[in-house]
């Protein structure tokens, strides 16, 4: 049993990751008897016999079940149809929205209009029919009327979520707030006070950007008391996201 | 070829100073490009290419779709000031082929099955030709495919071994490529040891094409290690030079 | 094998089927894998070209017209004849074949077929040159894929090489910067013949001029063209599958075997 990367080494497409007798977990092939190669650029995690990658990018794969934000691209007579950062388009039907519609009689942009977000869930998807979306199971679901939504890498979602939501916990309790990370990589900060709308959003960024490095979490720590003392702005590195007001 | 260019001196020199198995400097990017899935830029020789990814995204028109597996476009395109003549910008015969022989160069090592009824488009913008240019269109294709997080068997990686002044030679230039005696462009899977374009033009013997072959593996290796830390400079922002 | 294509990647059932068969040494039609179809060559069927020929191989058709005119010579070689080859699918040839402008993989067939004879210097350009700079002879072979089981490209090259080497142009009296065509006519002249031929890579196995249903399932079909000294010419890999490194001189091994088969039967064309 042979491992050639470290935990959190950055690893390429056709990169050995290890020779011996593995489980194989996200983005790994097995070739052969006992080679494993990363599929993906990330990094690279040994947890308990499973080899993964962490993918540093990519799509965001729908999953049913999967709470997501997505905008209003188009709409028809009993359906919105929501542009959910996927390959896919997904689909609201009027009869998932929270509010009940009568599609005959009702005019559905009254409730959403192209270019709006909405927060729901992935009722259905199964690689051959397009996402449908589900509004009605939670009483946060429904359009966004208040704060910001951010996009980050959907690769990312998972660190700023942490574990059993531990980081974004963190982040609530600390600042506040009150975020809300979407499967799909947006991240909805809601609230009216425009400084701690910002203060959500730097550290978000900051996490996403250093997503794959070790000791995430300690600086995190570290940002979150730099942000509370008043006066000071850090500097934060990274890509940039597309945000917008609602 | 043309008895008044020596492109090649007895003790294995050439024009621009290299030895004959030696790749021409080499300059590669990732993430160069805000707006799309994934990019890359090269530069091998004076030849500059940009390659843009986008998708998978759904396919339009519709019917093109597959139901089991995405469908990868890929178009090769030379900018009309990209060679010493302009070059017309409609699509000639030659980036008809090109395209081609691209797109089925990379299509072994991708995984199109993850994203039925997408479509993956690849756009290779020769900015200019100083030749090899497919071959660096792969190379760069390929890390712009990885760093769109499109999930991978393999890297892609190209470069053309040629015959000049008679003697089997690795990583044409153009001067090389327009007096010499042979070209031929080969793509690989390097981890996996698997050829995925293989084209010759030119007069080789049995020998020489067992020679190429050979050379063109030490070529690859050197720019699949390349590709390999511009991937990861990505994430550390440096840049790959040699 | 340790291979990915047979971890992950779904085999159609027909390839399935026809590697079963390959595995015991045997292929659909009961060819062995080194063994190229019947081919049959008719020159000169069309009288009104220069020259033309009918290639079959099994039941795949290609016809190839040569027509010869005094044009310009291109710039850069004012004194070389012009060698201009097409390729056309014709919608007889097969329900998959459109007519209009042509597709992809019509436009890499006619390449593969125009390198194999540009590269291999197959013609002696000097001796088209009528008047430096000014009048040369331009040279079109023009190809019909008229039925396709399979191989055309082999058929195609084939068919180009017939007619070129059957052909007849004008001999030509040269009267200050006038050009009189006479009644007297040569041939092209021709130093090589470049025999293309194709190799499908199906699973692990290599079979020798691929029929259509092999080609439906063939991962890979490589065409290397030969001339009689064993120098190959021009190679193209088609196909979204990939090669082992070996496999290069396997399939030039046998493209240069049957290639020199097929020269034999061009040979007794006289």
């Amino acid at each position: 049993m042979t491992v050639y990367f470290k935990h959190r080494d950055i690893v390429t497409p056709g990169d050995l990751l290890a020779r011996g007798r593995f489980r194989v977990g996200a983005n790994v092939v097995k070739v052969g008897e006992d080679s494993y190669y990363a599929t993906v650029l990330g990094s690279f995690e040994l947890q308990n016999g499973v080899l993964s990658v962490r993918a540093l990018r990519g799509p965001y794969m729908p999953r049913k079940g999967d709470r997501v934000i997505g905008m209003v691209v188009d709409i028809s007579m009993g359906s919105w149809s929501v542009d959910i950062r996927s390959p896919y388009e997904a689909t609201l039907p009027a009869g998932r929205f929270p509010v009940r519609i009568n599609p005959v009689l009702d005019d559905i942009r009254k409730y959403l209009k192209v270019g709006d977000y909405v927060y729901a869930e992935i009722a259905e998807f199964d690689r051959f029919r397009a996402p449908v979306l589900d509004a009605t199971a939670s009483r946060e679901f429904g359009p966004i009327k208040q704060g910001v939504v951010v996009a980050i890498e959907p690769t990312r979602v998972p660190r700023v979520i942490g574990r059993n939501g531990s980081m974004i916990k963190l982040l609530n309790k600390e600042l506040n707030a009150n975020i809300v990370v979407a499967q799909n990589g947006y991240v909805w900060v809601r609230g009216n006070d425009s400084t701690a709308i910002n203060r959500a959003v730097r550290i978000v960024k900051m996490i996403e950007a250093e997503a794959h490095t070790q000791g995430l979490t300690s600086r995190v720590e570290e940002m979150l008391k730099t942000l509370k003392s008043p006066g000071v702005q850090p500097s934060v590195s990274g890509e940039e996201g597309n945000s917008g007001g609602v | 070829m043309s008895e008044s260019v020596v492109l090649i001196t007895q003790d294995g020199v050439r024009l621009d100073g290299r030895r004959i198995d030696e790749l021409r400097p080499v300059k590669m990017q990732v993430g160069v490009l805000k707006n799309c899935s994934g990019s890359a830029y090269i530069e091998q020789g004076k030849t500059k290419i940009l390659v843009a990814v986008q998708g998978p995204r759904e396919a339009h028109p519709k019917h093109i779709a597959l139901p089991g597996r995405a469908i990868l476009r890929t178009r090769y395109h030379m900018a009309p000031f990209s060679t010493d003549e302009r070059k017309s910008p409609a699509p000639s015969r030659r980036e008809v082929e090109l395209s081609k022989v691209i797109r089925e160069a990379l299509e072994p090592a991708l995984f199109l099955e993850e994203y039925p009824k997408t479509v993956i488009d690849v756009f290779i913008e020769v900015l200019q030709a100083d030749a090899g240019t497919r071959s660096a269109g792969i190379t760069a294709a390929s890390i712009a495919l990885a760093e769109a997080g499109i999930p991978m068997r393999d890297l892609v990686t190209a470069v053309a071994v040629g015959k000049v002044g008679g003697k089997v030679v690795l990583d044409l230039n153009e001067a090389e490529d327009e007096h010499g005696e042979a070209d031929m462009p080969i793509a690989m899977m390097p981890s996996l040891n698997k050829i995925t374009l293989l084209q010759l033009n030119g007069r080789l013997t049995r020998q020489e094409l067992e020679e190429g072959v050979n050379l063109v593996k030490k070529g690859i290796k050197e720019l699949y290690s390349l590709q390999k830390q511009a991937l990861r400079a990505r994430f550390s922002g440096a840049q790959v030079e040699v | 094998m340790a291979d990915l294509s047979t971890v992950e990647e779904f085999v159609p059932i027909q390839q399935k089927e026809l590697l079963a068969l390959l595995s015991t040494g045997v292929r659909e039609d009961g060819r062995k894998f080194d063994e190229y179809r019947k081919v049959e060559i008719q020159t000169s069927i069309y009288e009104k070209a220069n020259g033309s020929a009918m290639v079959k191989i099994g039941n795949t058709v290609a016809v190839a017209g040569v027509k010869a005119e005094l044009g310009e010579p291109f710039p850069d070689t004012p004194n070389e004849g012009v060698l201009t080859v097409s390729l056309e699918l014709l919608p007889h040839a097969s329900p998959s074949f459109e007519p209009g402008p042509p597709d992809e993989n019509a436009v890499e067939m006619s390449r593969i077929v125009d390198r194999g004879l540009r590269e291999s210097k197959a013609i002696k350009t000097s001796e088209l040159c009528v008047l430096p700079g000014k009048k040369v002879w331009v040279i079109y072979v023009d190809i019909y894929a008229m039925d396709h089981d399979g191989n055309i490209v082999d058929a195609s090259g084939i068919a180009a090489l017939a007619a070129l080497l059957t052909a007849k142009i004008p001999e030509v009296k040269v009267e200050g910067e006038d050009v009189v065509l006479l009644e007297s006519t040569k041939g092209i002249p021709m130093v090589e013949r470049p025999v293309p031929v194709t190799v499908a890579k199906i699973g692990d196995y290599l079979v020798v001029d691929p029929s259509l249903s092999e080609e439906n399932v063939a991962d890979v079909r490589v065409t290397m063209t030969t001339l009689e000294s064993g120098i190959v010419s021009s190679i193209q890999k088609s196909g979204s599958g990939t090669l082992e490194e070996p496999d290069v001189l396997k399939i030039y091994d046998l493209a240069y075997e049957k290639g020199k088969e097929i020269r034999s039967l061009l040979a007794k064309l006289g």
